[in-house]
């Protein structure tokens, strides 16, 4: 699904991706761990083609083309989604004209037919009342006023929405409750599919708890310095970033 | 001494007329030759009035000032006192004097230090006249009639040079005026490295005070300056100030308007390199019939610059306050930010605010806001305290003091003088609050 | 139907102006330029009375000796009143009064492709897709239909152009023209009050609420001229009127001036809501031709209650000089103001409004949202006045800019005059570009940028949008993606 080859990154002159390289394959949910500063952000919003990151050397293939090169709204149509760690708000557009927009966007961008009204609404209702969501919030100006929980609850409505095939989740669970990241972790794990990959980026072991991955990546000074399985967090949980890193080192 | 009633610019001119043999520097040709272009100035321009968008809501000068006289005034150096006294008397520190528009006593006292250069205008022309060849040229291409004014009349003025130090020496000039003519110019630049405090109390008792400032700030300075207006009764003053911002150079500046008379201070700033930073904080506690207006303009030439403005005040009996504030942000001057505020008490209903706060932006990345409120006290509030046992009357204070005192509580001017609270309960006595 | 297409770029153009065609019909046009006796030449067409004919050359000899005025943040030429034309109209639509059925069919496709109907039997029968709105249509000087007028003279509601309201109702008129906007308020409104062709007028009785949207639609399409309409409305105690009004104008190189005057007068209790959809031709990319909208729009709240409500979408002409104000005398009148004004390419705009408060418990709102996007350049001019007596008095403005590109200005120049200790008075103003977080997350979720744009921007807007007409919501929402074309990438 993505093939990320010696990728590096700088913003604003300072390298912060420095030659880092990740296969995910379809059907897969990998997990990426890393300190503070590390370059998990980097990552997302590149792979997402926000500007003012600076790709120096290495590509990145997604379904074996050259990601990089499209405009973010192209990868969104490809079917890449950022959830973002800090959900933008956008005052005076109601959450479902914005849902309605993306969607029928991305339908239109893959040759499909756009969603008429009325199914939109059935779709959306549904969709809203399986994340714990209040139709009220539909209405609302786009993360405007919203908690932190119910803008990353949002974020995965509009997930469920957009039904992508590569679904990078940066620091969802940062600031949820338990209630909120459970729910968070049940529509991810609904989500799961073969066709459909996940790449979860968090500081915290506790999300894997929730949303198991195949494969776990710890992420430090710009490179992937061990892979490993479930037991990586438990011995990241247990031992901290510290005793990795200088054994890495 | 000669006594004339000025009610146009014609009358100043032919005053100019009469004393230029007198003036300082009148064997200069470079500096008659600008006197005289700046009295034909003066003549063409007028004297402001209402008409000009700059002078909108300050009520033609002519009206004002009456009579004035260019009296040859007192040399005897005046022991003004302010009943304000330095927070950290260690500092070097030194007071100025100026009487009916020159600075009293012998221009040699004025001290020599090896990082502090202070002169008067006809020690400046003795020593060293291409320091104040550029300025008073530029004055005599002025728009501004109080400018051409000043120039044409100029007899005395403070020219204040500051290099790097350690220290940050602080400057009191006081000025005092018995009902003449006093224009008076203050020229300072900080050089790199350079940090100074500023004070500058005006007094006025009658006549026309026409101030002029021109501060440069180099690279890395900071300059904190406290301007207390007219304390005088029926006196007009008249200030316009520019001032230059190098490279994180910080200026703050704290104005008060106190006085019973038309106090007018227009302040021009420009930051001209990145880094700079400007804060004008501002107090009006008038009744009577005193009129103030705060008229600046606050030019971001250069990215990263930032300025912020905060102007509260209460206005009692017929007072009438003016506030012009503009923020300009030129082409280019990316992640410029310009914050401006002016809010009002109003205690009478023949009381007048007129707020126009500014904005004229040409450059998309910046962050630009500003607001304006007037109103009556908070009668919840004043119910709220009475119900707590406080007499009506000391309710009222407490409001107008802690709405006031966040003009003064941010004030970086008044880091060195906290005199923010002395200054707001002498004005609310004076005006029996 | 002759379309002007003369070069490449007019071509391209008109994909993006849909309105920019021409009609071509043959037309009763004045000599070129401005005269005492082209004064009393469109007098005479129209047949007025003299006491008009007076009024008219009074201001005629007033505009002669006034200045322009100059304030305005705006640059454009001296403006030569002498190259244009004072007075055009359709041949047939100048003899008399006209029903629908004789109106030249070349207008009524007109308006047809404009998508304004004038078939009455059409709309009754749910043909058309607007229904329940009266039309003024305005051709270049005259008016050449008006609908419903039947269906409004039932309720008793006087909707007709005002050249017909001299002849039927001359009292009312005479009574209520130049009260509002005095005949030397400014130049521009000077020379309307001189050589006004035509414009609609409306009563509304006492107590009756106004069955039907009200609508003028005004149409700018002989070359060299201006057009002069004068509004009158005049809402009588306890009435309600909604009254709506588009603008367009071919594409031609040369600038066309269009200098109206909008009077309201509410009386007690009465209610009139104002909203406007301009988009006049604004000029090529490159800032060439287009029309100079010079308007001078105020409403007197003079009855006790009263409230006057403008709303107003500015997305067309080359310049726009206007600031529909309030005067709010009547005790507890409440006077709005609504605007989005857009401005691309090389368009300038000056718009705002004045509050005027008198009467005591007066209450006013501002909200005024500006976006200036290409090499454009944008104002809002405001005044806020508390007079002595204006006890209790309100007002809350609201004032945001927003920046898209880096070529073009922003500016706001608010005047407030506070002159009461019982008058509460709060203006917020912000400036700010598009933000950049803001696009990047539509984008994410494959929004493409252009339609990005647009969606944010009518985010900015949805305070004012709220406030128009569903109609005319809808038309505005799509205008404001239209106007900000190429103002990305």
């Amino acid at each position: 699904m993505l093939e990320i080859e010696n990728l590096q990154v700088a913003v604003e002159g300072k390298e912060i991706l420095k030659g880092l390289s990740l296969k995910l394959p379809a059907g897969e949910v990998h997990a990426i761990m890393g300190p503070n500063g590390s370059g998990k952000s980097t990552l997302s919003y590149v792979l997402a083609g926000r500007d003012g990151y600076e790709v120096t050397q290495g590509r990145v293939l997604f379904k074996g083309e050259d990601l990089l090169e499209m405009e973010p709204e192209k990868r969104a149509a490809a079917g890449v989604f950022l959830a973002f760690q800090y959900p933008v708000e956008i005052p005076g557009v109601a959450n479902t004209t914005f849902l309605k927009e993306a969607a029928n966007a991305v339908r239109m961008a893959r040759g499909e037919e756009p969603h008429d009204a009325l199914r939109f609404v059935k779709l959306l209702r549904a969709k809203t009342k399986e994340l714990g969501m209040s139709d009220e919030m539909l209405k609302r100006p786009v993360n405007s006023g919203f908690s932190g929980g119910e803008k990353k609850r949002n974020e995965m409505l509009q997930m469920a929405m957009l039904e992508p095939s590569l679904a990078i989740l940066d620091e969802t669970d940062s600031g949820l409750d338990i209630d909120a990241l459970k729910t968070v972790s049940d529509a991810v794990n609904a989500m799961r599919a073969e066709n459909r990959t996940f790449l979860v980026i968090t500081h915290y072991q506790r999300l894997l708890n929730h949303i198991v991955p195949d494969q776990i990546h710890v992420l430090a000074g710009g490179r992937i310095v061990r892979s490993g399985g479930q037991e990586l967090a438990a011995e990241l949980e247990a031992r901290g970033y510290a005793d990795i890193l200088s054994a890495a080192a | 001494m000669s006594i004339q009633t000025m009610t146009t610019a014609k009358s100043f001119v032919d005053l100019y007329a009469a004393e230029k043999a007198r003036l300082p520097g009148a064997d200069l040709p470079w500096l008659a030759a600008l006197r005289e272009q700046a009295a034909a100035r003066l003549l063409e321009l007028g004297l402001p009035t209402a008409r000009m968008e700059q002078w909108r809501y300050t009520p033609a000068l002519a009206n004002r000032i009456g009579t004035v006289s260019f009296t040859e005034g007192g040399l005897e150096a005046i022991g003004g006192h302010t009943g304000l006294e330095l927070g950290d008397s260690t500092r070097i520190s030194t007071r100025i004097a100026w009487q009916d528009g020159r600075i009293a006593g012998p221009a040699a006292a004025l001290p020599a230090l090896p990082f502090l250069k202070i002169r008067s205008l006809e020690t400046l022309l003795a020593e060293d006249p291409d320091l104040a060849h550029p300025a008073l040229a530029a004055d005599a291409e002025s728009e501004s009639a109080m400018a051409l004014l000043n120039l044409a009349l100029l007899r005395d003025a403070l020219f204040v040079e500051l290099g790097e130090t350690e220290a940050r020496p602080l400057l009191w000039s006081r000025q005092e005026a018995s009902g003449g003519l006093a224009n008076t110019r203050l020229q300072m630049t900080l050089q790199t490295g350079a940090a100074a405090t500023l004070v500058e109390e005006i007094d006025s008792r009658a006549g026309l005070s026409n101030r002029r400032t021109t501060i440069a700030l180099a690279d890395g300075t900071s300059l904190r300056h406290v301007i207390l207006l007219g304390e005088g009764q029926d006196a007009t003053d008249l200030g316009e100030m520019q001032l230059r911002l190098g490279r994180d150079a910080r200026y703050s500046v704290f104005l008060r308007y106190g006085g019973s008379g038309l106090a007018r201070q227009a302040i021009d700033i420009d930051l001209t390199a990145p880094g700079a930073e400007a804060q004008i904080n501002g107090l009006y506690l008038l009744g009577g019939r005193a009129h103030g207006d705060l008229t600046s303009h606050i030019r971001h030439q250069a990215p990263g610059t930032s300025s912020t403005t905060l102007f509260k005040g209460v206005l009692d009996d017929r007072a009438r306050q003016v506030f012009r504030g503009k923020i300009t942000v030129e082409a280019g001057a990316a992640r410029s930010d310009g914050r401006m505020s002016n809010k009002t008490l109003l205690l009478s209903d023949k009381a007048e605010i007129d707020s126009k706060p500014e904005l004229m932006i040409f450059h998309d990345e910046v962050q630009c806001a500003h607001g304006a409120t007037s109103g009556k006290l908070d009668e919840q509030a004043l119910f709220y305290l009475r119900s707590r046992g406080l007499p009506l009357e000391e309710a009222r204070k407490l409001l107008i003091r802690s709405f006031l005192s966040e003009a003064a509580e941010g004030a970086e001017a008044l880091r060195d003088l906290p005199v923010g609270d002395l200054l707001i309960d002498k004005q609310l006595q004076r005006l029996g609050q | 139907m002759a379309i002007s297409v003369e070069t490449a770029r007019q071509v391209k153009e008109l994909e993006r102006y849909k309105y920019g065609f021409v009609t071509d019909i043959e037309a009763d046009t004045a000599p070129k330029g401005l005269s005492e006796e082209i004064v009393r030449f469109i007098s005479a067409k129209k047949g007025e009375p003299q006491w008009l004919l007076n009024w008219r050359l009074k201001a005629y000899e007033q505009w002669l000796s006034m200045p322009e005025p100059d304030w305005a943040q705006l640059s454009f030429p001296p403006i030569d009143y002498q190259d244009a034309y004072y007075y055009s109209a359709p041949k047939q639509a100048s003899d008399g009064p006209k029903t629908i059925g004789d109106v030249d069919p070349k207008l009524l496709e007109t308006y047809e492709k404009l998508g304004i109907p004038l078939h009455e039997q059409e709309i009754l029968a749910g043909v058309q897709e607007r229904s329940n709105i009266a039309v003024d249509a305005v051709f270049d000087s005259v008016s050449v239909a008006t609908t419903f007028k039947h269906k409004l003279e039932e309720a008793g509601v006087i909707f007709c152009s005002i050249s017909e309201a001299v002849q039927r109702c001359p009292d009312l008129v005479r009574r209520y023209l130049g009260s509002v906007v005095p005949v030397g308020d400014n130049k521009h409104a000077c020379l309307n009050s001189a050589v006004f062709t035509d414009g609609s007028f409306v009563y509304i009785p006492k107590g009756v609420r106004c069955p039907m949207e009200l609508s003028t639609y005004f149409r700018i399409n002989a070359a060299n001229t201006g057009q002069f309409e004068r509004t009158l409305i005049v809402a009588d105690e306890g009435s309600h009127v909604s009254y709506l009004e588009g603008c367009t104008a071919p594409m031609r190189d040369e600038n066309q001036l269009h200098a109206a005057v909008v009077e309201l007068v509410a009386l007690d209790e009465a209610e009139i809501k104002y909203s406007t959809v301009q988009n006049w031709y604004p000029g090529d990319a490159d800032g060439v031709g287009g029309i100079y909208n010079f308007v001078t729009k105020r409403g007197a709240c003079r009855g006790c209650n009263s409230k006057i409500s403008w709303t107003q979408v500015e997305t067309g002409s080359a310049i726009t000089w206007k600031y529909p104000s309030c005067i709010l005398q009547g005790e507890g009148s409440v006077g709005e103001f609504h605007s989005i004004a857009i401005t691309n390419n090389h368009q300038q705009a000056d718009t705002g409004t004045k509050m005027i408060h008198l009467g005591p418990n007066t209450k006013s709102r501002i909200i005024s949202k500006g976006i200036s996007a290409g090499r454009s350049s944008q104002s809002y001019r405001g005044l806020v006045k508390i007079s002595p007596k204006a006890h209790g008095a309100r007002n809350h403005t609201q004032c945001d800019s927003l920046l898209v590109g880096d070529s073009c200005a922003a500016h706001t120049v608010p005047y407030i005059e506070s002159r009461n200790a019982e008058a509460q008075v709060e203006h917020e103003a912000t400036t700010s570009r598009i933000s950049e977080d803001q696009l990047f997350y539509c984008r994410q979720r494959g929004i493409p940028e252009e339609q990005a744009v647009a969606l944010v921007v009518n985010g900015f807007c949805r305070d004012v949008l709220q406030q128009l007409p569903m109609e005319f919501a809808v038309e505005a929402q799509k205008l404001v993606g239209i106007s900000l074309e190429g103002s990305v990438g």
